[in-house]
């Protein structure tokens, strides 16, 4: 009962917050510029010869499913574990089950000159979700204690006939609550823009997901060679997937204000925890890029800020390494956890002296 | 009953002793003024009662409730204010408050926070932001909040920094309207005129230490000076002086030291009596000589 009522406190805080609208107006932004680089593809695609659809695509499917199935065949024979040959395999893997499904679910490609902006959508948050969107979370909440501690509120707050903890855990949720909502309606204006600018077209195109990617040394190849295996994947069409990942975005998004929570509970000033947060952010992201191929990268949770990419083989070539949505889901729990434990404890016993 | 106890409270902050060994109780009913320099660990000994630092050693009960040990019951009877009441610029003060209602537990909020901010005069103004509120209307919001809860004990640190006059009065008639309706305050205050007309008791601390507690009215007829204005200054000084009064005669006045209430008024009859004119005659406080007494000259209250 009380912890409801820290909550509503909470979400009346933050919504009524000038940071909420900087928030939104940045978000529009971006959402705007989405929708331009749309518009321009679609300009340039436009210029492609239209081909009348043809009408038989089944048998010209069914027909490239035959050879590759054969070419898949005449490989399994003699395995030299060579990069070309598990490169071949797997784009053949690949072919077999893109036309099992084209021919399963009735879905005919799409015409070369029209954009799935199912796709482009689900590539653009999967790139604004290691930077721009945990940016946005740690602008959001990012001061959420630091900010009242900085502002002298904090002391009003706590002279109140309430657990500092129940305090804390109002906040967080608040936190948590309202970046996972951010970032899950910020998805979903990607994917409205798209659809406005490209057409709704692509819906049902199929895409992949339970992707391992494998690492082949090889002598006079410096860095191991990735290559992604289809074994065990899994082909959904492209709107389910999207729904899954906007679930992981949000997911990730939660971590992402966690860790930004936890700054400012333990950083003095609202200036100081909302820099240190969005510090890590792009240190974070630097350094997977910079560290590749180390192993210790894949416990960084900027890593996993795409969780999609996890589950789709993305995370894997960007870092170097192989990694798992499993794998990525425990290390952003296990940053999660780890920091709240640290907040909570300092928060618990801290002496409020200069608020 | 004591609605506030301090047992020996210690607080250590490094290696150095902010407050040493408190011991003080505040009645229901009751203004407790806490005077003493800035810096004396007035605020430190205010952020302990609200909860906000844990003493080093010793206990404070409020009703009876430790306030380390079991906060929540011991904070359901605070209001306070703890410095500057910094509320939330952005919402409204009705938003403020019911920000605040929520947190205390109170049942029917809508008519409390109606309640409160009729009894600090704040009805009309209560749905606009508070960043457009005067430092006044402020601290009248802070003083709604501190109320919300309808606590037994409230405690307001340096309350009246940055008042008016006009301003500083109202406050001091609002704490006593307060306080006889049965609220125990506590009160701190480097301010000796505030304290002389808002408290029934006081403690004096200096370096974290109380040097003396006394009832205002004690310290009121304690030894003092008289300034007076009377016709023929100089006879009247060898007068007194005959009759062993210390005196000094300066500026046109003359200044009597060390005397109490009674010793007062009788020096002026007899003045009388001797047919010298007292046009003018002005105690400086018994209170401001002992306050000044008691903390040594420098650090004295800066009575305005």
């Amino acid at each position: 009962m009380t912890l409801w009522n820290v909550v509503q406190n909470e979400w009346m805080k933050l919504v009524r917050r000038r940071r909420l609208t900087i928030v939104v107006a940045l978000a529009l932004c971006l959402v705007g510029m989405f929708a331009l680089g749309e518009h321009h593809e679609k300009q340039i695609v436009a210029r492609v010869a239209t081909q009348a659809q043809s009408a038989d695509w089944r048998a010209s499917t069914q027909a490239d499913l035959q050879a590759a199935q054969r070419a898949l065949n005449q490989m399994s024979g003699a395995s030299s574990g060579s990069v070309m040959e598990a490169q071949t395999r797997s784009s053949l893997e690949q072919r077999i089950q893109e036309d099992r499904y084209r021919l399963a679910h009735d879905v005919a490609p799409l015409a070369p000159n029209l954009l799935n902006g199912w796709s482009n959508t689900s590539q653009f948050v999967g790139e604004a979700t290691k930077t721009f969107i945990p940016l946005l979370v740690v602008i959001l909440v990012g001061d959420i204690v630091a900010g009242e501690m900085t502002q002298g509120t904090i002391k009003l707050l706590v002279v109140r006939p309430v657990r500092r903890r129940t305090l804390l855990v109002g906040k967080w949720l608040v936190s948590v609550a309202s970046s996972g909502v951010l970032a899950f309606l910020l998805c979903f204006a990607f994917l409205g823009v798209a659809l406005a600018v490209d057409g709704p077209q692509g819906a049902m195109q199929p895409e992949w997901l339970n992707v391992s990617v494998r690492f082949f040394t090889q002598p006079g190849i410096l860095q191991p060679v990735p290559v992604a295996l289809y074994d065990h994947a899994l082909v959904w069409p492209a709107w389910q997937a999207f729904l899954l990942q906007s679930a992981l975005v949000a997911g990730a998004m939660m971590a992402m204000a966690t860790i930004a929570f936890t700054c400012s509970v333990l950083l003095p000033s609202a200036m100081v925890a909302t820099s240190a947060a969005m510090g890590a952010v792009i240190i974070g992201f630097v350094v997977s890029a910079m560290a590749r191929g180390q192993s210790w990268v894949k416990w960084l949770f900027t890593t996993h800020l795409s969780l999609y990419g996890d589950l789709a083989g993305g995370t894997a070539f960007t870092i170097g390494s192989p990694v798992s949505l499993t794998g990525g889901v425990v290390v952003l729990i296990a940053w999660s956890v780890v920091l709240l434990a640290a907040a909570f404890v300092r928060f618990g016993r801290q002496d409020i002296l200069n608020a | 009953m004591n609605v506030l106890q301090l047992f020996d409270v210690t607080k250590r902050i490094g290696a150095r002793e902010i407050v040493r060994q408190l011991n003080m109780s505040v009645r229901e009913g009751e203004v407790y003024g806490f005077l003493g320099p800035n810096g004396a660990g007035k605020t430190t000994t205010i952020r302990m009662i609200v909860g906000l630092i844990r003493p080093t050693r010793g206990a404070i009960h409020i009703c009876g409730h430790d306030v380390v040990e079991e906060p929540v019951a011991a904070k359901r009877h605070i209001g306070a204010i703890v410095e500057n009441p910094e509320m939330y610029g952005y919402l409204t003060g009705r938003q403020n408050l019911l920000h605040y209602a929520r947190l205390a537990g109170v049942d029917h909020v809508d008519e409390r926070i109606r309640q409160v901010a009729r009894r600090v005069g704040l009805e009309d103004r209560l749905d606009d932001k508070v960043k457009r509120y005067s430092l006044g209307m402020r601290q009248r919001l802070g003083v709604a909040q501190a109320l919300i809860g309808d606590p037994k004990l409230l405690v307001l640190d340096e309350p009246t920094n940055g008042l008016d006059p006009a301003g500083m009065r109202e406050f001091r008639e609002l704490i006593r309207a307060l306080a006889a309706e049965g609220l125990a305050v506590f009160v701190s205050s480097h301010l000796l005129s505030e304290v002389e007309q808002m408290c029934d008791r006081v403690a004096v601390l200096q370096q974290g230490s109380v040097i003396a507690e006394a009832s205002v009215a004690e310290l009121r007829t304690r030894a003092g000076s008289l300034r007076l204005r009377v016709s023929r200054q100089e006879e009247a000084a060898a007068w007194l002086r005959a009759r062993g009064w210390q005196v000094e005669s300066a500026d046109g006045r003359l200044t009597v030291v060390d005397l109490d209430d009674p010793a007062a008024a009788k020096l002026i009859r007899e003045l009388v009596e001797a047919e010298f004119e007292v046009y003018e005659a002005a105690r400086t406080g018994g209170l401001e000589a002992s306050f000044l007494a008691l903390t040594g000259a420098e650090s004295g209250g800066n009575a305005p």
